[in-house]
């Protein structure tokens, strides 16, 4: 080296790369997925996906909405994490709470577009304190309806509330809504190709969850399968895999980045 | 290593630093309201259709578009043009501008507000074949301008939401990011979305609210990188001419 430091002349020429790094718009190299933040049903769930070489894909289907995260120049296989709506769409405290607040600016037929919205489910209960809250909503929401026919606006205001109260008390627990979600194989078709190998309790997200692990036998090889259940806040969410056995870990660390913001 | 190199490297700097930007000749748009200049990428091409730019690269797209009146800043302006057409006895198309004035719903903090404006602004629509003369309708004018000027106005973020719906933007899809900026002196919103379920299917937007219009730049289709990199060229080059509200 003459004339200029040895350090002087590498910070130059890394500057440079960084300049040459800073006009080309490609794409940088796989890393791993920090964690993203989802509201598929209205509960806020924080994960880190699947790394490059996973590619993603929304899913409604089978009462699950969600992501889904299949293996791409693989045999199938798949990661999904979703929250089951059909629990979901039981909760009535978020809607209720929102007529509430948009109240003021309701006319007749923005009231009645709402409140069709709002009823709630009485069909096929998860437990009894669901179908005791949702006929104390319903019951308030009928009263609702003729105040507002009557123009008595104070007076639907005031059942809305009734409503509302009751739409808070409604809780859901794992225990609650398992039986309704976990995986057996009668629930499959050519349920003899699906044998339930494990069972076990875990915590996702500081919440107590279960784990099940299974395989499929297909016509070319035996897959493995695990899913796992969590209720956070009322909300059910299912995390499944179904793939080779050396992509297990993949599910695991997802499952284990599991967050609820 | 010797440092016989160094004096090209230094050389090369200002070239690698241009390297960064456009080639191209600025051109000039006007789209509504909004005049200006803007660099073209390089591949890239332009199509006019009128109130907006479709830049289109092969499969990649990016749309220059003015979304017309937003917030009570440009509702009043556009009331205002109307009453001018009407005192020109161009009735008919003073009622057209004011037919396409959007007026969203959550600017009425109550019902009873939101049905005495529009209970005004009825008086615009008569009879299409009665000649309704200026003097007539000018009180309704000045009603219905006071009644917009007690409308509250509307931030950024909210004009920018706003756009968003016009564009398409539902349930189906959620902002990933919002990032205020500056584009060509004025205030801008760079606004990411994504697909709500699986965060694929990025789209980039960016909003301009100027004298209360909206401009946006958005990428009509997959944002790839190609799109992407031409949104931020584009983005970075937007210059407004000055006085460019003064035609509308």
């Amino acid at each position: 080296m003459e004339g200029m430091p040895r350090h002087s002349t590498r910070l130059l020429f890394t500057l440079v790369a960084a300049l040459v790094a800073a006009c080309d718009s490609g794409p940088l190299a796989p890393g791993p997925s920090p964690p993203e933040t989802f509201d598929w049903a209205g509960q806020p769930i924080s994960l880190a996906p699947p790394p490059a070489g996973w590619r993603r894909e929304g899913e409604s289907s089978g009462g699950i909405r969600g992501a889904r995260f299949v293996k791409e120049r693989s045999v199938g296989e798949a990661i999904g994490v979703g929250d089951y709506y059909l629990l979901a769409d039981r909760l009535r405290r978020v809607r209720l709470q929102e007529m509430v607040d948009q109240f003021a600016t309701f006319d007749r037929r923005d009231f009645e577009k709402a409140l069709r919205k709002a009823y709630a489910h009485t069909d096929s209960p998860f437990t009894p304190l669901e179908a005791g809250v949702a006929a104390d909503i319903n019951a308030a929401l009928g009263r609702a309806a003729a105040a507002f026919r009557m123009n008595h606006r104070d007076g639907a205001r005031t059942e809305l509330g009734v409503a509302l109260s009751a739409a808070e008390r409604l809780r859901f627990t794992l225990g609650d809504v398992l039986d309704a979600v976990v995986f057996t194989p009668e629930r499959r078709a050519e349920p003899q190709r699906w044998l339930v190998v494990g069972r076990r309790e875990a915590t996702i997200g500081g919440e107590p969850a279960v784990i099940v692990d299974y395989t499929f036998d297909t016509p070319e090889r035996r897959l493995h399968g695990r899913e796992a259940y969590v209720v956070h806040d009322s909300h059910l969410f299912v995390a499944t895999f179904l793939g080779l056995d050396e992509n297990l870990r993949v599910f695991d660390r997802v499952v284990a980045s599991i967050r609820f913001p | 290593m010797t440092t016989r190199g160094f004096p090209l490297v230094v050389a090369l700097l200002p070239a690698l630093l241009a390297g960064c930007g456009s080639g191209e000749a600025p051109r000039a748009f006007e789209l509504g309201p909004h005049r200006g200049q803007v660099h073209v990428p390089s591949g890239w091409t332009v199509l006019d259709q009128g109130r907006q730019w479709r830049l289109r690269n092969g499969e990649a797209e990016l749309v220059l578009q003015d979304l017309g009146a937003a917030g009570p800043e440009g509702i009043r302006s556009e009331v205002e043009r109307a009453r001018d057409l009407w005192r020109e006895g161009r009735v008919e198309e003073a009622r057209w501008r004011l037919r396409n004035v959007v007026v969203p719903r959550d600017l009425f903090p109550a019902v009873v507000e939101r049905e005495a404006f529009w209970g005004a602004w009825s008086a615009f629509y008569g009879d299409k074949a009665t000649a309704v003369p200026y003097a007539a309708i000018d009180p309704a004018f000045s009603d219905v301008l006071a009644r917009v000027d007690a409308l509250p106005p509307l931030d950024l973020p909210a004009l920018a939401d706003g756009g968003l719906k016009r564009l398409g933007h539902d349930q189906r899809r959620d902002v990933k990011s919002r990032q205020p900026l500056k584009v060509g002196g004025r205030d801008a919103l760079d606004v990411e979305t994504w697909n709500r379920l699986s965060h694929a299917n990025p789209q980039r937007f960016l909003f301009i609210a100027h004298d209360g219009y909206l401009l946006a730049l958005y990428t009509a289709r997959q944002a790839d990188a190609a799109a992407l990199g031409a949104f931020a060229s584009v983005r970075d080059s937007l210059h407004f001419a000055a006085a460019d509200s003064a035609r509308r």
